[in-house]
């Protein structure tokens, strides 16, 4: 990473932009330009990369977008310079390992590489969406509990004392330390103190999150969410945060959260993109590895579409052959729990994913991470499946698999694409034994037997 | 040329996303003595093709929010030429995110969808205190007050919204319509919000209503 001190000068002496202009001109301007000259384009039927020339130029032209265009701080409205050399240093002092968790739950996070068998640790958890508090801690145990689970990835709760939680007060960072001690109390009741955890969500401002810093809150073994801004921006809240973590000895989990349509644009842009912002992670927010999520199309709020998903197996693949930073995709279905469905689009994710090299995968998340309590324990279950299925696969068969499991979903036509509506976690959990329902185990054990008629073969 | 040609040029300039030549095609419409009003409703007809290019994914926002700018820039060079009996603006809408939250990507496509209809749309940006809402409002004369939310802990600021516009005693002057993906029918009413729109197409049909019934 940069010295802090040195990102703060670059924020204040770099050359000042309008923020619009940046956005609207500067950014795709750039962007269309690369995509012609690195020739990268986007086909429904490759979605999984396995042309290293190809996962090369997307890596490359991030690099030029990077130093062409640099990151913007909002607060500041100038440009924070990176010079291709410097990037280039700066990624190879990455040590393409990590380790997050205390005691027995101690994981190490490893750099996986292609069509790897290793399977990528499981990062479970509801991962900011809604979570009412007198559901939080089971609907946590029943992630911890499940034994793929190797780190857990807090809910916004959604009430404190029964009384809403508003931003910007009191209450927030209040929320934020309960939001963490409740998790604290699942990860004890599943028998597994140690797992790690990553967190903030329950506040929206940057003292609120780093509130949840605390014995009893987030260690040093522990992770705070740290989210670079919309596209190719941070602020000072944001560098605050990092800073803070770094000067506090508290983990840090790099976070990026894309948008299809948006400033990025269509998917070889929003590859090239969503590419130069990981690596501007790096530079800039000092955590090991990056969660990112697969982008949301702007359009419909949905992200399990064909294109999206080929603009986060492009980045991973393109970090995975030319770095050694740590990626973790965020593993996300668009419709509901407890839907053969929501089933489907965690394999097309997942499967992309793991064959492209991702290190660690976040979720299952159902519903886009919208709606409440619409989170279990075995969406887990599902990913660890879908990882199983597609580690040690290659590319091609990989991408073979993928594009089928989009069209079964209905991912290649954006237009008339509609999530599968779910089911709340007590309606397919029982409260008491803190068990998946007969119908929830069923369902998956059917789903599965009808995937290995595809001949895919789900080892969980 | 022709009027029909002439009037083409700035449909296809603006589609083309070229602000010169859409100015300099609107200018050689007015000297061949084209009415502004028609000039201006091929503009609007031109910025409903751009939406239609984004909801199909063939137009990305960053080239939806620079026609909405050309055609802004357009209608102003427009609007000197008019007639007063035929200026009409189609609705005055402040727009922000609420308190707390930065999430303005929604907020963004939503304000740029409603000028595409011909709106004129005051963005006060991400952040946005309950006040200056209402502030803005008044100040501008408007006739909606669009609040966008996308967490659950920055939804309980639009009722704050809500609450004081009822206080000041504004509920006939301005109405408030409020959208986010967490935010529903249900909770609008809840709220008294006077409208509530799931996304962008949604929000300027919802607008256009309030604005007739007013
Ligand atoms: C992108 C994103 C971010 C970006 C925001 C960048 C930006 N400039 O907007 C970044 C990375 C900065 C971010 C940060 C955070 N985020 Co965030 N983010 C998202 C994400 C993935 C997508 C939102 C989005 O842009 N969607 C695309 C747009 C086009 O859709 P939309 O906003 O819904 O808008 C449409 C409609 O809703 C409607 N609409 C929108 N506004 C309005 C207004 C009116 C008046 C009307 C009529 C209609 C309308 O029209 C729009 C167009 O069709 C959502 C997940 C999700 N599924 O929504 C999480 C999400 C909203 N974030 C979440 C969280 C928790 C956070 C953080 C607290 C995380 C953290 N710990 O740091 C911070 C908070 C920062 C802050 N203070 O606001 C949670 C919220 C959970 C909750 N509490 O309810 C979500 C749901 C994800 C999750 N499960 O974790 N986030």
């Amino acid at each position: 990473m940069l010295d802090p001190w040195d990102i703060y000068i670059r924020s204040i002496e770099g050359r000042q932009q309008d923020e619009t202009e940046f956005s609207n001109i500067t950014l795709p301007t750039k962007l269309y330009e690369l995509a012609s000259e690195y020739d990268i384009s986007f086909t429904p039927e490759e979605i999984v990369p396995s042309d290293p020339s190809y996962i090369k130029n997307i890596f490359n032209a991030a690099v030029d977008l990077l130093v062409d265009v640099g990151f913007y701080n909002e607060s500041t409205g100038r440009i924070i310079k990176f010079e291709e050399s410097e990037i280039k240093h700066h990624l190879r002092l990455l040590p393409g390992e990590y380790t997050m968790g205390e005691g027995n739950e101690k994981c190490q996070v490893v750099k996986r590489g292609f069509e790897s068998k290793r399977l990528p640790p499981i990062i479970g958890g509801p991962c900011g969406a809604p979570i009412s508090e007198e559901y939080y801690i089971p609907l946590m145990q029943s992630f911890a509990q499940e034994p793929c689970v190797r780190g857990l990835h807090t809910a916004t709760l959604e009430t404190i004392n029964g009384s809403e939680i508003k931003s910007n007060t009191t209450a927030e960072m209040i929320a934020a330390r309960r939001e963490i001690e409740m998790t604290r109390e699942a990860l004890r009741r599943a028998g597994r103190p140690g797992l790690s955890i990553t967190g903030t969500m329950s506040a929206s401002s940057s003292e609120g999150q780093c509130f949840g810093h605390a014995p009893e809150g987030l260690r040093s073994s522990d992770r705070l969410l740290v989210s670079l801004l919309n596209d190719m921006k941070v602020d000072w809240d944001v560098l605050k945060k990092s800073l803070y973590c770094q000067y506090n000895n508290l983990g840090i989990a790099n976070c990026m959260a894309p948008l299809l349509g948006g400033y990025l644009g269509g998917p070889e842009t929003t590859a090239i993109g969503l590419t130069a912002e990981c690596i501007a992670s790096f530079l800039l927010l000092g955590g090991p590895c990056i969660y990112v999520t697969p982008p949301f199309d702007v359009v419909t709020g949905h992200q399990v579409f064909n294109e999206g998903i080929f603009a986060i197996g492009s980045m991973t693949a393109a970090m995975t052959q030319n770095t050694n930073a740590l990626i973790q995709v965020y593993c996300g279905a668009s419709s509901g729990m407890c839907t053969e469905r929501m089933i489907y689009e965690t394999f097309a994710i997942g499967g992309t994913a793991v064959s492209a090299g991702s290190d660690a995968i976040q979720g299952a998340i159902s519903c886009d991470a919208i709606h409440e309590n619409e989170y279990s324990g075995m969406n887990s279950r599902i990913l660890d499946g879908a990882s199983s299925a597609f580690a040690g696969m290659s590319l091609k068969e990989a991408n073979e698999f993928v594009v089928e499991f989009i069209k079964m979903y209905g991912g290649d036509n954006p237009s008339t694409f509609k999530p599968e509506p779910g089911k709340k976690f007590y309606e397919c959990y029982d409260l008491r034994t803190n068990r998946p329902s007969k119908e929830f185990v069923d369902l998956w054990e059917g789903t599965k037997a009808k995937i290995s008629d595809m001949g895919l073969e789900v080892k969980e | 040329m022709a009027e029909e040609e002439l009037l083409k040029s700035v449909y296809d300039s603006l589609l083309a996303i070229n602000s010169d030549k859409t100015t300099s095609a609107v200018k050689e419409c007015l000297n061949n003595n084209i009415s502004a009003s028609t000039v201006m409703k091929t503009l609007a007809d031109a910025m409903i093709e751009v939406g239609e290019r984004f909801n199909q994914r063939k137009f990305f926002l960053p080239q939806v929010v620079l026609a909405a700018g050309i055609m802004e820039k357009s209608n102003k060079m427009l609007i000197d030429a008019l007639d007063v009996s035929e200026a009409k603006c189609a609705g005055k809408v402040i727009i922000g995110t609420i308190e707390g939250d930065i999430h303005d990507l929604g907020k963004n496509i939503v304000a740029v969808m409603l000028k595409t209809a011909g709106m004129e749309v005051i963005d006060l940006g991400k952040d946005v205190p309950v006040k200056k809402y209402l502030e803005a409002a008044k100040e501008n004369k408007a006739d909606i007050v669009a609040c966008s939310a996308l967490m659950s802990t920055t939804m309980p600021y639009l009722r704050d919204v809500v609450e004081l516009r009822n206080s000041m005693g504004c509920e006939e002057q301005f109405k408030i319509m409020v959208g986010g993906a967490p935010v529903s029918q249900g909770y609008a009413d809840q709220i008294g919000a006077d409208a509530y729109a799931e996304d962008a197409m949604d929000a300027v049909r919802v607008a256009q209503k309030l604005i007739a019934k007013a």
